[in-house]
């Protein structure tokens, strides 16, 4: 222990048979001008600036981060689809695509009714020409039977007589 | 007169902001930073111009200096990022010199050459201890303060350099 403390002091006394130069006049003046005219420049760091700059490169950042991933999710999605994004939001056009769709024929004549009168306009005017048509039948200008009770003269509006009774 | 004393005029200068500060400053801790950046850098020449960048970074900073709890801490801590971004940009390992030798005769300056080459052979935390330590004839307490950890830390990266260093002298000490 004491041989390497001897040792150890040997070591020391060895090192300062060195030095280390101290900093040039040169030195000072090149660094004390360089800093006197940064102190001149430059308007100094305020804290609270700081913390306004860090939270709105923050916000920037956060919602830059949520839009790519809402991109990259998109991408992705529409990358499992045959035929891209369109396909992936379409929906299916037949019945038997839902799988988890009642499959009563009551329901999807329904359906099938439902989206074809209201996508198909030839459908529509036909259906109008039928209510047109059947209003006609039922025009009183045509000689009614006068016995004929008035219920059956339209199976469309309410008669008048009904009301009167 | 003590440390924290010696801080006052400093943080005065600063809070009024005064560029007066800036010799302040200067000779306060001209000599450590530029002991601290060589055993950091192995280079003369390199440790001035990080000096330079440096004290530039300390000026801009200097609202945070007058408030910063420790004076020594913080300009260290300034000096450790501008010397390892120094560091990442160039590469350069220790090659340079920077140690000069006490007496002018041969003999002498061959010696400071081997202990100049033995002393980049340390990690570089120990390096900086025993320079601060050797060159600066700064406390354990004082280096502790400077380098933001305990004394007993610095004690011993100090002891373990110094150990480090008999082992690779042997030959020349012989």
């Amino acid at each position: 222990m004491n041989e390497t403390s001897r040792d150890n002091s040997e070591i020391e006394r060895l090192l300062r048979r060195a030095k280390l130069p101290e900093p040039s006049a040169k030195l000072k003046e090149r660094v004390t001008s360089a800093a006197r005219k940064a102190w001149d420049q430059a308007v100094p760091d305020v804290p609270w600036q700081i913390a306004i700059r860090r939270l709105a490169m923050s916000a920037a950042a956060a919602v830059l981060m949520v839009s790519v991933a809402d991109y990259c999710a998109d991408r992705v999605l529409a990358g499992r689809q045959p035929h891209g994004l369109a396909a992936a939001i379409e929906e299916p056009r037949d019945l038997g695509d839902w799988p988890e769709m009642p499959y009563s024929p009551l329901v999807r004549h329904l359906a099938m009714t439902n989206k074809s009168s209201a996508r198909n306009l030839a459908t529509l005017l036909e259906y109008v020409a039928k209510i047109r048509q059947i209003l006609d039948e039922s025009d009183p200008g045509e000689a009614p039977d006068a016995g004929a009770p008035v219920e059956y003269k339209s199976r469309l509006l309410p008669t008048r007589l009904s009301f009167c009774s | 007169m003590n440390r924290q004393s010696a801080d006052d005029p400093i943080r005065a200068a600063l809070q009024r902001d005064d560029p007066a500060a800036v010799v302040l400053l200067w000779d306060r801790y001209a000599g450590d930073l530029l002991a601290f950046l060589q055993a950091v850098l192995c280079s003369k020449h390199d440790a001035e111009d990080v000096l330079q960048t440096v004290f530039v970074r300390i000026v801009r900073k200097r609202r945070y200096l007058a408030d910063a709890q420790s004076l020594d801490g913080y300009v260290f801590q300034i000096a450790r990022n501008e010397a390892t971004s120094f560091m990442k940009l160039r590469r350069r390992r220790c090659s340079s010199q920077w140690l000069e030798a006490v007496e002018t005769d041969a003999r002498t300056e061959e010696w400071a050459e081997e202990l100049q080459a033995a002393l980049a052979r340390l990690p570089q935390e120990q390096r900086e201890i025993v320079i601060l330590k050797i060159y600066r004839d700064k406390t354990f307490q004082e280096i502790g303060e400077m380098l933001d950890m305990s004394p007993n830390t610095v004690a011993s990266r100090y002891r373990y350099g110094i150990e480090k260093l008999r082992v690779i002298l042997k030959d020349a000490m012989q």
